[in-house]
């Protein structure tokens, strides 16, 4: 009954690898961005901010596959989630991209020295979106729906640490602030910022896992409270 | 029969001479809606269309079983007249099939056989289906030269106006655009946007698109069943059975 891969499917499977790529791109800036957070490395910091337009125009050539594939095959059903699903995660990964370029540059602004309790302090909320983001695309590719819920399920999680970060920030701040040139308040002000671009990674990878579950299931679960259990009793369509 | 429904086919068998096409199909077809019935060459979709104002009736050895449902009365009754069923359950077919008559004449056809005498009356009636069929100011100045003289485009629109002249209650549509061209295809489906606000439409396409384009509800056959049926936006976007997925999506028919 089946037979061998249409056009349309083809298509579908060039925009699922290019989509891969993308991910694996801003994975790899992220990892980047923050090794040279950790380290120092300003050559690092800057190849992450040099790479992005790399990451762009990634986006760019995804939204016209994506483009081009619903006005040429006018998919439906479940290959129609992945094109919009596409079109919706390419903005994600993108906007990751875009924060692991913000945290490059403010190692650039520090001058790739960064005191090391500011680093400390982030390092649970670093660890997080590290593995939100890897999760997220691990699910993407697997068409693994428990996983994508997990991460769902695991958003405060991010907050939490965040708030944590944010205390230890604090105690940096108020401690170091009246230090020489007031450079304890800069790094303490760069780390704040540095622990939103954590955050907001983390909600990106939450939402490219909302994406992944409505490839798969054909449920919109945006702005909706599940868990991996209510799942299960999913209506299981194809 | 549920009230909102116009037609309602209940465990339907149809059978060509000892060949068996239809298998235990019940399905109902709310008032004012479109049904798409959908499905691979050969599924059934034409054969159950035709059983809805008996067509099939023409076909030596062709038998039914299960009850089909017009107003709680059977159409496969004996004491059914077919002539009146089809004035209420009207047809439109793949080939636009003018008769070698004017275009006038042709709409009005269908209004004589029905006993309508009264030329005033039949010339209102002529010019409110071609309005219905969205075609009256395209022949209004060439009612009485020949309908052959049409494009296929228009010819179609006829045919559709021929049938509304008689005001069905349902349209049956046999894939009724497969032989036109894009724009011709699109004057049809926005004149049946409009038709349903009148009368239920049952129509048979190969085109995925135009079923989820033109329908409320989509009906998908495959091998003489009904595999799956529901609202047309559901079914093209999250369909529950793995065939009707395989098959609007083109992994086989």
């Amino acid at each position: 009954m089946l037979h061998k891969e249409t056009q349309l499917q083809q298509c579908l499977t060039q925009l699922r690898t290019r989509l891969l790529v993308m991910s694996a791109a801003v994975g790899i800036a992220l990892d980047e961005a923050l090794a040279a957070l950790v380290s120092g490395n300003m050559g690092r910091a800057v190849a992450v901010v040099d790479g992005d337009a790399a990451i762009n125009s990634l986006e760019n050539e995804i939204d016209e596959m994506a483009l081009a594939l619903l006005a040429r095959h006018q998919p439906v059903a479940r290959d129609l989630r992945l094109v919009v699903a596409a079109l919706r995660m390419v903005i994600d990964l993108e906007r990751i991209g875009d924060e692991a370029v913000s945290i490059a540059e403010r190692v650039l602004i520090l001058q790739g020295k960064p005191p090391q309790d500011v680093t400390l302090a982030m390092a649970g909320l670093m660890r997080t979106a590290k593995e939100s983001l890897k999760t997220a695309v691990a699910a993407f590719k697997d068409a693994d729906v428990r996983a994508a819920l997990g991460i769902i399920e695991n958003d405060d999680e991010c907050v939490q640490k965040e708030v944590l970060a944010l205390h230890r920030m604090m105690d940096h701040f108020c401690t170091d602030a009246g230090g020489a040139h007031n450079s304890g308040a800069q790094a303490g002000m760069h780390g704040i910022l540095i622990c939103r671009s954590l955050n907001r990674i983390c909600r990106r990878a939450a939402n490219m896992a909302e994406h992944t579950c409505f490839i798969a299931e054909g449920v919109n679960i945006k702005h909706v409270r599940v868990t991996t259990d209510q799942n299960a009793s999913g209506r299981g369509g194809p | 029969m549920d009230t909102a429904c116009a037609l309602s086919a209940k465990n339907l068998d149809f059978f060509y001479g000892p060949a068996q096409a239809l298998f235990d199909v019940s399905l109902s077809f709310p008032k004012h809606r479109i049904t798409a019935l959908i499905g691979p060459s050969g599924c059934g979709k034409s054969t159950f269309l035709r059983c809805l104002n008996r067509m099939n009736d023409l076909i030596p050895g062709a038998r039914v079983k299960g009850s089909i449902l017009l107003d709680e009365a059977d159409i496969n009754a004996p004491r059914m007249d077919v002539v009146s069923l089809r004035r209420r359950v009207g047809m439109v077919f793949q080939k636009p099939n003018p008769f070698p008559k004017t275009i006038f004449e042709n709409v009005a056809y269908g209004l004589r056989v029905n006993g309508a005498r009264n030329a005033a009356e039949i010339s209102d009636a002529v010019e409110a289906a071609l309005c219905r069929a969205a075609m009256f100011h395209e022949v209004k100045d060439r009612l009485h030269t020949s309908a052959l003289g049409l494009s296929g485009g228009q010819q179609q629109r006829l045919c559709i106006a021929r049938a509304l002249a008689v005001d069905p209650d349902v349209l049956l549509m046999d894939e009724p655009a497969s032989a036109l061209d894009p724009i011709a295809t699109q004057k049809i489906e926005e004149s049946l946007h409009d038709l349903k606000k009148r009368l239920t439409i049952i129509i048979v396409t190969h085109n995925m698109q135009q079923a989820a384009r033109v329908s409320d509800r989509t009906a998908f056959f495959y091998m003489g069943r009904l595999v799956e049926e529901g609202d047309t936006e559901t079914l093209f976007t999250r369909p529950t059975e793995k065939q009707t997925q395989d098959y609007i999506t083109g992994r086989f028919g």
